[in-house]
């Protein structure tokens, strides 16, 4: 018998990796289709460039796919004789790897991007962000496993709490997407005004480190919420 | 699977469901769990499958608690009634990704069982009906050959040919390949003769475990004239009447002694056993008014 945490983290990988293969494509279809109408119409250039705009998108789903990784998955894992422990570890495994390889396949249609500007002498938007490409890159990995792992967070108060500790719960996931955004967009934060990171900026590396930090916070939440999380037969 | 519960509680927040509950459960044996509707079969059969912790005492199979015991989870399959209306694979892909956590799963006997029971397997699970739905789930019960296997009304929504089925292949399957196998049913004058111990859960406690022949000879079903079957039931726990022109047949609560089935043969008087389900209700008399 294959390990069971590999093979949630497999079927886990099938399933989410199912739902981001018809996010990309249906983004895909929306980002090059509004830029060649925009094109078509006269105005050829778009206010964000194409890894702010897939970032926004993307975690956005990644929070979504949070949600999702809870109530359905934990009864149908539990069911099949997984514990708690290996639905845990598989399914967080399957949603880290399929942020970085979302953020690689953003990286390289940004990369497609630029080549086809290139020659095609079209003009591409470019990011208003500081950081570099790399640093663009690490931005959205760790904001969709963040944005994820706030999803699944909300999603397992609910399902271990009453609804109303819940809702208290899905602020306090609110308010650390806005911290969140202190980490990589400070300007956009709804915290920037108690932050030296909105005026001065923070260093990539700690930016990583808080990032890195919050998610591993949330990790461990998540898997008390799930620990002894009951299934109910229905 | 040896199967132990030691003063077993089960509840929910400050309510309770089961209290004190103990028994033992043997080794390839099928098992009938019986109780009416809330009294806490199903939660029982969760805390069995480690779907839920027990609010206190304690559950053992082999030796071993099951909540959150890899070796021991995946060995119990636990198929209930489950909502499969958002379950968009097909089912041989569902039985397929079902397999991969169960190591003595038969592939060619769940293709087989789908056969049988007539299953579209290229079809979405959630498009099959209410009937095709918990065959599909019985199939993957059966085929997953799991050392304790629970079927907890698993039967819901099939017809009346499918519940045969069902109970051939269980049948069929657990001689040739024997293991625990506990059945939760309301239907159980059709599942009776399967069944070989008896649990009975009534107001929140475990009434009795018995083994079922023994069960049934406490009761009697005595047929004959009228007048001659009054006489002999009298004085007797008398669990249900029914009468036809002059003849009459009483099922009573009672071990009838030599002497008694002496004088009931000079009588001519048939003796007969008792149906399980007339001595259910009969043991949970009174359940509804205390459950109301």
């Amino acid at each position: 018998m294959p390990d069971k945490k590999m093979l949630v983290g497999k079927i886990s990988f099938d399933i989410i990796g199912r739902w981001s293969l018809w996010f990309l494509a249906i983004y895909l279809v929306i980002y090059f289709g509004t830029g060649a109408f925009m094109t078509w119409w006269g105005d050829d250039i778009m206010t964000w460039s194409f890894l702010e705009n897939s970032r926004g998108s993307a975690r956005i789903y990644f929070f979504i796919a949070g949600i999702l990784s809870m109530g359905g998955l934990i009864r149908y894992y539990v069911s099949n004789g997984v514990t708690r422990r290996d639905y845990f570890f598989g399914t967080m495994g399957a949603a880290v790897i399929l942020a970085a390889l979302l953020t690689v396949v953003f990286g390289a249609a940004y990369g497609l991007e630029t080549m086809a500007a290139a020659f095609t002498g079209w003009t591409q938007s470019q990011s208003g962000s500081t950081l570099n490409l790399p640093g663009q890159l690490l931005s959205s990995f760790f904001q969709f496993i963040l944005y994820y792992a706030i999803g699944w967070f909300i999603s397992a108060s609910f399902f271990r709490f009453h609804w109303f500790v819940g809702l208290l719960l899905t602020f306090v996931g609110g308010g650390l997407m806005g911290v969140i955004e202190l980490f990589w967009e400070a300007e956009n934060s709804i915290f920037q005004f108690i932050s030296v990171m909105a005026s001065g900026g923070v260093s990539l590396m700690v930016s990583v480190l808080l990032s890195t930090l919050l998610f591993l916070l949330l990790a461990a939440v998540i898997r008390m919420l799930t620990k002894r999380a009951d299934i109910k037969a229905v | 699977m040896h199967i132990q519960a030691e003063n077993l509680s089960i509840g929910y927040g400050s309510k309770n469901i089961l209290e004190h509950v103990s028994f033992e459960l043997e080794e390839n044996k099928i098992y009938g769990l019986l109780g009416r509707n809330g009294t806490g079969k199903t939660s029982l059969l969760s805390v069995l499958a480690a779907f839920r912790k027990p609010k206190a005492g304690r559950i053992m199979v082999n030796g071993e608690e099951p909540f959150e015991n890899a070796a021991v989870m995946e060995t119990i399959l636990f198929v209930y009634d489950s909502n499969l209306e958002d379950e968009t694979e097909k089912v041989k892909k569902w039985l397929r990704m079902n397999a991969a956590f169960r190591p003595n799963y038969d592939h060619d006997y769940a293709d087989y069982l789908c056969r049988r029971f007539n299953i579209p397997v290229n079809k979405a699970v959630k498009d099959l009906s209410k009937g095709l739905k918990s065959a599909v789930q019985v199939v993957d019960g059966l085929a997953s050959r799991a050392s304790l296997t629970i079927f907890d009304e698993a039967y819901l929504g099939m017809d009346a040919p499918a519940r045969e089925l069902f109970y051939e292949e269980v049948l069929k399957d657990y001689m040739e390949h024997p293991r625990t196998i506990i059945l939760s049913t309301h239907l159980i004058s059709e599942m009776a003769g399967m069944i070989e111990e008896v649990l009975i859960i009534n107001d929140g406690t475990l009434l009795l475990q018995q083994d079922k022949e023994q069960l049934l000879e406490r009761g009697t079903t005595v047929t004959g004239p009228k007048e001659k079957v009054l006489a002999f039931t009298e004085g007797k726990k008398r669990l249900k009447e029914q009468q036809l022109g002059s003849t009459m047949s009483i099922m009573i609560d009672a071990v009838l002694s030599d002497q008694e089935k002496q004088q009931a043969k000079a009588e001519n008087l048939e003796l007969g056993p008792v149906a399980l389900q007339e001595l259910f209700i009969h043991l949970t008399e009174g359940a509804e008014q205390h459950a109301g």
